[in-house]
């Protein structure tokens, strides 16, 4: 399998857009990640990963619905693809392997 | 406001962001602001949104995600690229180029801070634009002296008699005393000295600007006790502790300091130490207050009203004085000199300080101007030269479909790089040389303009303006030939090309031989002033500042002073009197008995018998005072200007009777004319009293014969302390302080050395990069001219004729242009050098060994490469 290397804002967009399931878009996005993280971001570097991840076929995006609130302009709606799902588990994968080794280590 | 910034905003992000993402990008933003508007407000969020927008547009930029990364910005990264390859394989011509402009711009940007803070000056008052001070000229026969002095009468009556006049103030420079603070108990009181005390009105306080730091200036300078003092001034007598409320005494008068501002900036023309009320000096001297209208040493200062005729108000002020005045011999002209002019234009008598020379900043504004105009000539030249090396490279962007705009297009981006990469160093440099140059070149500030935003913003733009402009000859020149004659490497210099190149190298040298011609100019004349013989021996004189004692009996301690003084072997000669040369003398007029004509203005001092032979001058007629000198209180040594303003031969004026100030007096002698002040002028007329009750004496010079100069000060210091323990014990020699008057030349000829040397030095960089590619387009020339056997001789003269050609008409052309600038320069002074012919062949010479010394090293590998190396080719 090809060999999975998220940086930690991607990882943590990837998971925030499976958490959110059908309401995932650029700034719900954002506010999630900033209320769990407690850490603002900037919104452009959000753009800038969603649409790398898109490329990387991490993400799969279709465009929604406008609202006034944002002048008439349409939401687009991020979704996991099958090989963004895997990634974050991957990830998870990895991260564990290293929980297990750290001793006393309450996982 | 607001709605623009955002409009302008989402358009921003329009032009870089792609378009398939675009509505999610704007989209966001726009949601996002008006959930943050909710949360923290209008403003807040307005920043935020432009932020976002700003971070977001470098963000795809550099990721690599804007709409033009497919075409436009690959074409630009690739431009940057090609640019900084072609910068890194032409090292040598690239570094030359860069060290010329870097040269240039750090030259210009030094002298352009020079002149903002000369033309500074007072403009940081508040109201500077109406505000103004009075001079007058004395008009009197065949003299008119102006003074920036003038009477009591041109401050409160003027007010009064004048509407134009909305606020007015007067002040004095308080030289009755020895320039002492005292603080403290008596007997063990602390001493500082002061050099700018004024007296002045407290409306000087509504008029120009102060930084009130401690106490308040509600009293301050009203009454007679109420003196304001600077923050330097307080930390040296106080030391850190507050001057509020604490008491001074000068000239044994006690004040209150009720106030304490920070120092004047740097760029004001009044500066001070201490002001006292003008009250104070009124009751202090009450026989100034009986004539207002002869002394005239009141600095006058009006606030007009904003729509005033000055030339009116100027003309209303004749019969203002004339109606005093009508009796005087000589008329005094009143003028009003706009405060922030002062500085550059003002060049009275009594001045408060050493005003700028508006001669050297337009100067200074020229060389400025002639360095960029060497250094961006140098840039062109250079640019033009290595485009030929790169003619292939070009001729293929044609042939694959460049158009010529393209291709101008990413020249000039080159242009612009270097010009960067010249400037960055040179605005360091500039911080660098700019904190220091104050110790090479006093009169140039410290580097202020470091912190003003303008500066770095129109210098960046000019450099960015003058790259583009610079740039674009060179790029329309090689972008316009033909695509098949370049692809051959075959540059087709057209004949106007050429003649171009061969013009901007004369100007080069124009420029430069201009500036060296000055710069000699400049040195002689300084030479010819600083050895020019004076009339007076102001060798191994030591002034001491005359002790302070009291105004009625104060002979018997300066007799018993001079008595020890003179017994010190070491001590040749020691004299009493109001002035020595390089300092000040009082102005009075002087008219003879039987003289219907008007008087004329003389400087006077006061002096004992020793003074004339202490500074060896000579008595031409009748003789010095004699001791004791009181049998001479009446009598006056003229000296021969004065005489001859008084048309008569100085014998027949031995005994007979002059009008000096209104008091009938005998000249009991005449002295030769010697230099009281710098050379810069005439001798000047001058008259001696005699100093029979020593009062006001406030030079005591003494002629010493010992080459242990430090010794025999500490053994006066000791003499000091036992007759006078509380004086502080202030000397200068006299050689010094008469030579420190020519310091502004001095600053001139440095600045001129400096710059004429930066621009010979650009010239010659860019002589020799030129050369080097002229040498190297006649490689194959060279080549043949050997196999058929040329004698090296020969062959050199032929490279070298070129050259030395238009450095020989560049120093012709410039001949008379710096014979025009120089005789205009000299005309400043009276006394001057001739602007010899050596003085003009000079720069031709010298110019012209230095581009042989430069062309030579090319020709010379030129002529030693093997021909048949270089006809072996093609």
């Amino acid at each position: 399998m090809k060999k999975v290397e998220l940086a930690a804002l991607e990882e943590l967009i990837l998971l925030t857009i499976a958490v959110l399931g059908d309401e995932a878009y650029g700034l719900s996005i954002m506010q999630e990640i900033e209320r769990r993280t407690g850490k603002a971001g900037s919104i452009g570097s959000l753009h800038s990963a969603l649409i790398r991840l898109e490329k990387k076929g991490f993400l799969d995006s279709e465009e929604g619905g406008a609202t006034q609130e944002r002048g008439g302009r349409r939401k687009r709606y991020f979704r996991l693809t099958q090989s963004g799902a895997e990634a974050i588990r991957e990830t998870k994968r990895l991260r564990e392997g290293y929980y297990r080794l750290i001793p006393g280590f309450d996982s | 406001m607001r709605e623009s910034i955002i409009r302008w905003g989402l358009r921003l992000i329009g032009w870089f962001c792609s378009i398939d993402y675009l509505d999610m990008v704007q989209g966001d933003l726009v949601e996002l602001y008006h959930f943050r508007i909710k949360k923290i407000g209008f403003t807040k969020a307005t920043i935020r949104f432009a932020v976002d927008c700003f971070v977001s547009v470098f963000i795809f930029f550099s990721k690599g995600q804007s709409q033009y990364s497919i075409n436009n910005l690959d074409m630009f990264r690739i431009n940057i690229v090609i640019a900084y390859r072609n910068i890194i394989s032409n090292k040598l011509t690239t570094a030359i180029s860069m060290l010329g402009l870097c040269l240039g711009i750090t030259a210009c940007l030094l002298i352009v801070q020079y002149i903002h803070f000369e033309t500074s000056y007072d403009s940081y008052h508040p109201n500077a634009q109406n505000i103004y001070r009075v001079g007058m000229n004395l008009i009197s026969k065949d003299n008119i002296s102006g003074s920036a002095g003038t009477y009591y009468t041109l401050g409160e009556q003027a007010k009064e008699k004048f509407p134009e006049i909305i606020n007015y103030f007067t002040s004095t420079f308080n030289t009755a005393t020895y320039g002492e603070i005292r603080y403290g108990k008596e007997g063990q009181e602390q001493i500082s000295k002061a050099n700018n005390v004024y007296n002045v009105d407290p409306s000087i306080l509504e008029m120009f600007e102060f930084d009130l730091q401690e106490g308040s200036f509600d009293d301050a300078l009203k009454g007679t006790k109420n003196a304001i003092m600077t923050r330097s001034m307080s930390e040296r007598i106080f030391s850190g502790e507050s001057a509020i409320g604490k008491t001074i005494y000068w000239d044994d008068a006690p004040f209150d300091i009720v106030a304490v501002v920070a120092d004047q900036p740097a760029n004001s023309h009044l500066k001070f130490d201490l002001l006292l009320p003008m009250d104070e000096f009124r009751q202090a001297f009450p026989q100034y207050k009986e004539n207002e209208w002869s002394w005239y040493g009141y600095y006058n200062y009006y606030e007009l009203n904003e729509n005033a005729d000055v030339a009116a108000l100027e003309n209303k002020f004749d019969a203002f004085t004339a109606q005093f005045l009508s009796s005087r011999s000589f008329r005094s002209d009143v003028f009003l000199q706009k405060i922030n002019t002062i500085h550059l234009e003002s060049d009275l008598v009594h001045e408060p300080g050493t005003n700028g020379n508006k001669t050297t900043v337009n100067l200074l504004k020229i060389i400025a101007l002639l360095i960029i105009v060497i250094a961006y000539t140098n840039y062109v030249n250079l640019t033009t030269t290595t485009y030929l090396k790169r003619m292939k490279e070009l001729g293929i962007r044609k042939v694959m479909g460049s158009s010529k705009r393209m291709l101008i297009r990413q020249l000039l981006m080159e242009s612009v790089l270097i010009n960067i990469g010249a400037a960055i160093p040179a605005f360091i440099l500039v911080i660098i040389i700019g904190s220091h140059l104050p110790n090479l070149i006093s009169s140039f500030p410290e580097f202020y303009l470091v912190g003003y935003w303008w500066f770095w913003l129109t210098s960046s733009l000019g450099v960015i303006g003058l790259a583009i402009i610079s740039g674009l000859y060179p790029a329309v020149l090689v972008s316009s030939q033909k695509g098949i004659s370049v692809l051959k490497g075959v540059f087709t210099k057209s004949a106007k090309g050429a003649f171009l190149h061969k013009i901007m190298v004369v100007i080069q040298f124009l420029v430069a031989s201009v500036l060296i011609l000055f710069a000699i100019i400049v040195n002689k004349q300084l030479n010819y002033m600083l050895t020019q013989d004076l009339g007076v021996d102001i060798e191994q004189v030591l002034v001491l500042k005359a002790p302070e004692v009291d105004r009625e009996n104060g002979e018997g301690p300066l007799r018993a002073f001079r008595n020890t003084l003179e017994a010190n072997p070491n001590i040749h000669k020691v004299s009493y009197s109001t002035s020595v040369p390089s300092q000040d003398t009082h102005g009075r007029s002087m008219q003879h008995v039987s003289s219907t004509n008007d008087s004329f203005i003389l400087g006077r001092l006061v002096a004992d018998e020793n003074y004339l032979p202490l500074f060896e001058i000579p008595i031409v007629a009748g003789r010095n005072f004699r001791a004791p000198l009181s049998a001479d209180q009446n009598g006056i040594i003229l000296n021969e200007r004065a005489v001859e303003l008084l048309e008569r031969s100085p014998e027949e004026l031995i005994n007979q009777n002059v009008i000096l100030s209104g008091d009938t007096v005998k000249v009991i002698g005449v002295m030769a004319n010697y230099y009281h002040n710098s050379v810069h002028q005439e001798y000047e007329p001058l008259v001696l009293n005699s100093a029979y009750l020593m009062q006001d004496i406030t030079h005591l010079s003494v002629k010493i014969s010992t080459s242990d100069i430090s010794s025999l000060i500490g053994e006066m210091d000791q003499e000091w302390k036992t007759h006078f323990p509380t004086q502080l014990f202030d000397f200068f020699f006299a050689d010094n302080a008469f030579d420190q008057q020519y310091n502004q030349d001095r600053e001139l000829s440095k600045i001129v050395n400096v710059f004429s040397f930066v621009a010979i030095f650009i010239a010659c960089l860019g002589l020799f990069a030129v050369s080097l590619f002229s040498m190297m387009q006649r490689r194959k020339e060279v080549g043949i001219r050997k196999v058929l056997g040329t004698p090296v001789g020969d062959l050199f003269w032929l490279l070298a004729k070129g050259t030395m050609t238009l450095i020989l008409i560049s120093g012709l052309v410039a001949i008379p242009i710096s014979y025009g600038i120089s005789q205009s320069w000299l005309s400043n002074f009276a006394n001057r050098i001739p602007v010899k012919v050596i003085y003009l062949i000079m720069p031709i010479f010298l110019t012209a060994f230095l581009s042989m010394l430069t062309i030579t090293y090319h020709i010379v590998r030129t002529m030693r490469i093997n021909p048949a190396e270089t006809l072996r080719a093609e």
